[in-house]
């Protein structure tokens, strides 16, 4: 357990929406290990993408320890976990949400647009890694879904994260590009990135080495894998 | 392949792909700026008039102050009125004698004082000199084309307070149904004189015949004129006539004892007859604060509509952009998210929205900047050619104008900006990823 760069501790998650309770996250402990390739999944409603957003420092926890990478992410002031989740998180989404006015280069450049150094070089290098070079230019209107994510992909990797984590990041992609992509987080993985998606979907989840259950804001049984 | 891309790029694209909302939004932010711009430099044309009008008159004071700048005062009883040379070789003398002493002296006849119908054909009426029954009237009609003129009416005995002379018409076009011997109201006439003398009912003594130069006018009794003006002193009941006031740039250059000399073999009037006036200094310096209070009164009446004119223009402009940046902030609330996602800070996503709200008020400065400018330049252009009606003033575009505006609009700008900056920096990010 002493390798876990995501360490979870009784994390419970409620929200108020009007005069309802919703305990989106009810006790969850985890421990995901450093290079691994974790899925979480469950149906809707179970807390998959609360869980994913606490582990990427989006939100914080109502109760429970959240330790990432060895940080406890509870004793972190807002700048400095912003600055955490830059250098330590890459995020993929469903919708793959790239800025619809940049090219495809620059959207990958997003993360970087106040730094000093754009390292165009590494934008580059890394629209060749995604298969994407020849698309630099292009804006995602031009570009298919797929497309899209591997341009999205690739922006989770420009400062070169640990870890990766992905909100159904095939929701969106027909079967085959789907294997396309989770291959890609596949080869991510294989290069000692931990990855964590989100899925429901049972043939992404096989090709996690670990599969974590949710339902109703709980673990559900004991991680496979 | 794209060389540079930083925050720049993403904001001015932020503007562009909303190119109509924007566009209208540039076009009202124009507008306000051009109104803005026309305003201030309205304003400021017409307080470089007043600021130069009290300039003037501070000047005027302190040549009055420094130093013997003084004024002779010259008995009118003692002067042969109806000799208008007198006046001239007057003139003369003391303009070869001050060239003479290396420094500059000037005649203002009384008259002028009082006679100085800016519009000859305005309902004014404007107070001709004294009326004595004994020596007649001199006047120095310089800016008449005239020398000398002499009163057909009837002439007021000396014991004739509170009579008058009446132009022919003034009285054919206010007294048509009085004549010689009425009482009439001239209070409810406003006099224009050097100061607001209060004569209330008159008695109408004579009517002057028609004549364009004096059909302005009402004549009154010398005792009457020089009492309301304060030339005559009630305690000693001493008069302090004067025909001519004279003005010398620097009276340390000048010997009085010499140019009175000279002013006597003249006119040949007595020592009495001419004597400085340092009361006379007063009341000019009086007269001259007052004016100086009034302008500067009126100069905070225009500061006041400026102010109000920039309030209202603000609050147009508030409003527009607040409403178009949070328009865009909501729609774009997923990119928020995203942005926040990969690590943009907080302060960094004000700075968007507040830098596109900028960006937003500097394209509309050019524009608006550039036409409020160009209006204005029309506007005192107008003024200059005194076409009147809407360009009722003098427009001034300085730098110091220019700058404000900028610096105005650009503050406005960012307070405008300010809530939805706040609105997307506080933007819960797992909300935003999730808007659809």
């Amino acid at each position: 357990m002493s390798d876990g760069i995501v360490k979870l501790d009784g994390v419970q998650k409620y929200y108020t929406m009007g005069k309802v309770h919703i305990k989106a996250l009810d006790g969850v402990s985890l421990d995901i290990a450093k290079g691994s390739f974790t899925s979480i999944s469950g149906p809707s409603g179970a807390g998959k993408s609360t869980l994913l957003h606490i582990i990427g420092c989006l939100d914080a926890p109502t109760a429970g320890r959240v330790r990432i990478n060895g940080k406890d992410m509870g004793a972190m002031k807002d700048t400095e976990l912003t600055r955490f989740r830059k250098r330590s998180i890459g995020f993929v989404f469903q919708f793959f949400n790239l800025v619809p006015t940049l090219t495809a280069k620059e959207n990958v450049l997003l993360p970087k647009m106040f730094d000093r150094d754009k390292d165009g070089e590494r934008a580059d290098r890394l629209l060749r890694i995604v298969g994407m070079e020849h698309r630099a230019d292009h804006r995602p209107n031009e570009l298919s879904g797929g497309e899209r994510q591997r341009v999205a992909i690739a922006r989770a990797l420009i400062n070169n994260p640990p870890i990766i984590l992905a909100d159904e990041p095939t929701g969106n992609l027909d079967s085959e590009t789907s294997l396309d992509i989770i291959s890609l987080f596949k080869k991510l993985n294989e290069g000692g990135r931990t990855v964590i998606l989100v899925t429901h979907e049972r043939d992404i989840a096989r090709f996690a080495d670990k599969s974590i259950a949710l339902r109703d804001g709980k673990v559900d049984g004991r991680p496979s894998g | 392949m794209v060389k540079r891309f930083g925050v720049r790029n993403y904001i001015s694209r932020n503007i562009r792909r909303r190119s109509l909302r924007s566009g209208i939004t540039i076009v009202g932010i124009s507008i306000c700026i051009a109104f803005f711009i026309l305003f201030a430099s309205i304003s400021q044309g017409l307080k470089d008039d007043i600021l130069e009008e009290i300039e003037e008159r501070r000047a005027e004071i302190a040549r009055q102050r420094a130093g013997y700048i003084t004024i002779m005062n010259i008995d009118p009883f003692n002067m042969d009125f109806f000799n208008s040379t007198e006046l001239e070789q007057v003139e003369d003398l003391v303009e070869d004698y001050c060239i003479a002493q290396n420094t500059s002296g000037e005649v203002f006849p009384l008259a002028l004082n009082f006679l100085e119908p800016t519009d000859p054909n305005s309902d004014a009426i404007y107070i001709l000199f004294g009326v004595d029954p004994e020596k007649g009237i001199k006047y120095d009609f310089i800016d008449f084309d005239a020398e000398s003129v002499s009163l057909n009416g009837t002439f007021l005995s000396t014991d004739s307070e509170r009579q008058v002379i009446l132009g022919n018409g003034l009285w054919e076009k206010n007294y048509p149904a009085s004549g010689l011997g009425d009482a009439i109201d001239l209070q409810t006439l406003s006099f224009v004189t050097g100061e607001s003398i209060a004569i209330e009912n008159v008695t109408i003594s004579g009517i002057m015949d028609s004549n364009p130069l004096y059909d302005q006018f009402a004549a009154v009794p010398i005792e009457f004129l020089l009492e309301e003006v304060g030339l005559y002193d009630p305690v000693t009941g001493e008069y302090q006539y004067f025909l001519a006031s004279i003005y010398i740039d620097d009276a340390s250059k000048i010997d009085f004892d010499e140019l009175e000399a000279g002013i006597k073999d003249i006119t040949g009037i007595s020592d009495r007859g001419i004597d400085d006036n340092e009361n006379y200094i007063n009341r000019i310096i009086l007269e001259h604060e007052a004016e100086i209070a009034r302008q500067e009164e009126m100069e905070r009446t225009v500061n006041g509509w400026l102010l109000a004119v920039i309030l209202l223009l603000s609050i147009i402009t508030i409003v527009g952009i607040s409403n178009t940046m949070l328009m865009s902030v909501t729609e774009r609330r997923r990119e928020i998210g995203t942005l926040k996602a990969v690590g943009i800070a907080r302060s960094r996503v004000y700075q968007i929205i507040l830098s596109e709200a900028l960006l937003l008020v500097l394209i509309a400065l050019v524009i608006g900047g550039l036409s409020g400018g160009l209006i204005s330049i029309y506007f005192g252009m107008q003024y200059e050619a005194g076409a009147g009606g809407l360009f009722f003033a003098p427009t001034s575009l300085s730098p110091f104008v220019v700058s404000y505006v900028v610096a105005i609009s650009l503050v406005v700008g960012l307070l405008a900006a300010l809530y939805p900056a706040w609105r997307a920096a506080n933007l819960n990010p797992t909300e935003a990823l999730r808007y659809e």
